[in-house]
């Protein structure tokens, strides 16, 4: 079985990894430090199971997971904590069992017993269980069955197209699913809506001009795009900018 | 009255200084009002009655008062039961010295043993004095259970509020020590060692006070073992300006500050970071500062929870006179804290009594 240990203390990996080798010698064992490392892992080798920490920098468990779940192949995720106060929360997040660290050696024993029996499909159903974990930190989409991650303060704006939204980020530009409702509302302290099919990372906004046709339209500090601003939002954006 | 935490209260209040004394001379011009006015008939002079009662009524009153203060400190260590004799006792006879000397130079009759008009006129203001005695005694001792039970509230708060072993921290350090079994005994057994250190202090929460050099090294035991659980990611800078010997703190009120800096900040950044702590006295006051790098981009917050309740004990023991403030600037989180510098040399509790 491949199974990837994530955690940010080196101990506490070695001494799964240690535990794990000591079951069963022919598992391969992988590491990470964070979420955005374990989602790498995952892209890069084929992982079954992953043991994984709740609190670490970057990107925690609970947001590692949430990614993870929304590829074709998820992994089975078994979150290991020190204390059970994330426990509840890590179910929601399609999780098949938690274990409280220190981690005994049978309850992980049982664990990969668990996460053996279950077949795929059984572990794209937990997925479709929709988990509220809070804001994210990053926003990820899918390219050619890789996971790509885009830091949400990397993020200049959202803007509905259709069935997508395109995300415009730093880096360039992303397809992504998601609806735009949904997103104003997670992000909704640092995203404001300037028209019904756009949402600006307030950190970015410049200013406001009109073009020729009368058109309000908005300035931005780090890119040259520049957005349509709907007359039903252009009061609430005056004052924001007034504010910033 | 400072009686937070302070020494047993009493039930005899302290009437010889300002707003008892007056309270006293208060009371007995009404009572003496009462009187005349109960007692004067329309053909009789009311000021003559009422300047004659009012004297007397203060003598009674502040020959007690006196007398009371006097034995106010032996009174207040006898039971209720006792203190309430002791105390009808005093008025009864400061009653009848009164009664004689008024019969004597203000009526100016000879005392007679058989006198029943004397009798009657001693008995009669003695059970007068012993009955408005009697109110008073019982509005003292209620007021002395409820002072008690204030004080048993706080206590509890206080003991509520006190710093535990945060379980994360306990269940992470079992963690580091069950690997570091494997790969450094040596380590493992001082990470034991040090963790005894800890637990043995949390379980100590008679001290309310400890030299600040047995809190500092507390926070040195403790961040050894996070040192250990996340390598060299942690760093501490210690600045002590101060003779650590010399000053008080509350015992754990400054780990769960340099806990949160650890917690919320160095682990939740991937390369690290630095924890400063600064320790200086300034204007009769200790002034401890612990600043940390945090990730700007991290979920969590909440680490306003063991902030506040460091407030609440501190509010409990100083009232106004300590300070915690946190602010953050662009890279940092800085906490600071400020108390009243207390000296540890002998009277460790002196400042109670204010």
């Amino acid at each position: 079985m491949n199974i990837l240990i994530t955690d940010d203390e080196y101990l506490a990996r070695n001494r799964v990894q240690r535990l794990l080798l000591e079951i069963d010698p022919n598992h391969t064992v992988f590491e990470a430090e964070n979420g955005v490392d374990a989602i790498k892992q995952c892209t890069n080798n084929n992982i079954d199971l992953i043991f994984m920490d709740i609190r670490m920098p970057d990107m925690d468990g609970l947001e590692a997971a949430w990614h993870l779940s929304k590829t074709e192949t998820p992994p089975a995720i078994i979150f290991v904590t020190a204390y059970d106060d994330y426990a509840l929360k890590a179910f929601s997040v399609n999780a098949i069992d938690y274990l409280l660290k220190p981690v005994k050696r049978e309850n992980l024993i049982k664990a990969i017993e668990k996460a053996g029996k279950l077949n795929q499909t059984q572990l794209s159903k937990l997925n479709t269980k929709e988990s509220n974990l809070g804001q994210r930190q990053h926003i990820s989409t899918k390219l050619r069955g890789e996971i790509h991650l885009i830091p949400i303060r990397d993020i200049y704006f959202f803007q509905a197209d259709q069935k997508y939204v395109n995300v415009c980020h730093k880096n360039g530009e992303a397809l992504i699913e998601e609806p735009l409702k949904q997103l104003e509302q997670e992000f909704s302290d640092q995203f404001v809506r300037v028209h019904r099919s756009a949402l600006v990372n307030k950190r970015i906004i410049e200013g406001l001009v009109k073009d020729k046709s009368g058109q309000l339209l908005m300035t931005l500090k780090e890119t040259d795009h520049k957005l349509e601003v709907s007359r039903r939002h252009a009061p609430d954006i005056r004052k924001l900018i007034k504010s910033l | 009255m400072s009686n937070h935490l302070g020494a047993p209260h009493g039930m005899i209040p302290n009437l010889c200084i300002l707003p008892g004394a007056f309270l006293v001379v208060l009371f007995s011009v009404s009572l003496s009002l009462l009187i005349s006015l109960l007692s004067t008939g329309p053909n009789e002079s009311f000021w003559y009655t009422f300047g004659l009662t009012s004297s007397f009524v203060l003598w009674v009153t502040c020959l007690s008062t006196l007398i009371l203060c006097w034995l106010r400190n032996r009174l207040n260590t006898l039971s209720a039961p006792a203190t309430t004799s002791f105390v009808l006792l005093v008025i009864g006879l400061t009653t009848v010295i009164a009664s004689l000397l008024t019969l004597r130079f203000v009526f100016i009759v000879s005392l007679e043993f058989d006198n029943t008009a004397q009798w009657w006129f001693v008995g009669r203001n003695v059970f007068v004095a012993e009955m408005v005695a009697s109110v008073w005694l019982r509005y003292l001792y209620l007021e002395q259970q409820m002072q008690s039970s204030i004080k048993a509230e706080s206590e509890a708060q206080f003991k509520a509020l006190q710093a535990k072993i945060q379980p994360h921290f306990f269940f992470n350090t079992l963690n580091t020590i069950a690997s570091l079994i494997h790969i450094a005994p040596n380590r493992a057994e001082k990470t034991i060692e040090q963790l005894a250190d800890i637990f043995r202090a949390s379980l100590n929460p008679k001290q309310q006070l400890i030299s600040l050099e047995e809190e500092v090294s507390l926070c040195k035991a403790y961040l050894k073992i996070e040192q250990e659980r996340l390598g060299d990611k942690l760093t501490v800078n210690w600045d002590i300006g101060i003779d650590l010997e010399m000053a008080l703190i509350p015992p754990f009120t400054l780990q769960p500050i340099i806990e949160n800096a650890v917690y919320h900040g160095i682990q939740q950044i991937s390369s690290g970071g630095t924890i400063f702590i600064k320790m200086n006295v300034s204007d009769r006051k200790v002034v401890i500062q612990v600043s940390n790098p945090f990730a700007s981009n991290t979920r969590q917050s909440g680490n306003q929870m063991a902030l506040d309740n460091i407030r609440k004990r501190l509010f409990i023991r100083y009232q106004q006179s300590a300070k915690l403030t946190s602010r953050q600037d662009e890279n940092d989180y800085i906490v600071t804290l400020e108390l009243p510098l207390e000296k540890s040399e002998g009277q460790k509790h002196e400042h109670l009594d204010n």
